[in-house]
């Protein structure tokens, strides 16, 4: 019968040497804009998004999380959240209008950039997340 | 036994194997925040960079995007890159390319 204790060793070598590095992408960094258009803009205060990733055995299940979908993310929640508030006011006559108005108060550009790792362990399962947050300008 | 190596050497050479594309932004800065007003932006160039790092303890203060950015901008004095491309290749390093630009002031007429 074939000894059982080289099979663990090859298993926690997977769990060890499998993982992807994980950095902390920006501290500081001051300007990330979405629109050529970079003039000093009104600011929503703090926005946060974030992206995530299943691993298994140290194998990401989807590409590994980035800034961009975390960015994009932050931007969708606060789009959401005027969404919401708009609503009632918001019937299919007008929809064309409201739509123009969204874009208008798209989010431009992005300051004082922060990003952080979070995740967790679940045996040979876990959950990478990139999550990004800066103040939000008009 | 054999399958189990087999996977294991897959698993262990595929994970972190992939180029990633990190941040595609219109514009990056590490040195401003917006542009003023009076102010204006012209094209300088194309700029790229490339920094590789084992750890973050090398990093201080600043992250791998700001470091890279703020070498980026140094190198080729633009206040800002424009169209950036930013991706983590599959050996812990990052590179930046797009083209820089020079914050310059308007003349008044």
């Amino acid at each position: 019968m074939m000894p059982k204790r080289p099979v663990y060793m090859v298993l926690i070598l997977i769990l060890i040497l499998g993982g992807c590095s994980t950095f902390d992408y920006s501290k500081q960094l001051k300007q990330v804009a979405f629109t050529d258009n970079i003039k000093k803009g009104k600011s929503i205060g703090p926005i946060e998004g974030r992206d995530c990733v299943w691993q298994f055995f140290g194998l990401p299940i989807g590409t590994r999380p980035s800034m961009d979908r975390a960015l994009k993310a932050a931007m969708k929640n606060y789009h959401l959240t005027g969404a919401e508030i708009n609503s009632s006011s918001r019937d299919e006559q007008n929809s064309a209008k409201n739509q123009k108005a969204e874009d208008t108060n798209a989010i431009r550009y992005i300051n004082n950039i922060i990003t952080a790792n979070e995740g967790f362990n679940f045996g040979v399962f876990r959950k990478q997340c990139l999550i990004v947050s800066g103040i939000g300008y008009l | 036994m054999k399958i189990i190596l087999f996977f294991s050497i897959i698993l262990i050479a595929s994970s972190c194997s992939q180029r990633t594309l990190l941040l595609s932004p219109k514009r990056i800065s590490m040195t401003e925040q917006s542009l003023l007003e009076n102010y204006q932006i012209s094209e300088i160039g194309p700029v790229e960079d490339q920094l590789c790092i084992s750890s973050n303890n090398e990093l201080g203060q600043l992250g791998l995007i700001d470091e890279l950015v703020k070498n980026a901008q140094q190198k080729s004095g633009a206040d800002f890159i424009g169209d950036a491309k930013i991706y983590q290749e599959a050996n812990d390093c990052i590179n930046i390319a797009g083209i820089g630009y020079k914050k310059s002031l308007i003349k008044s007429k």
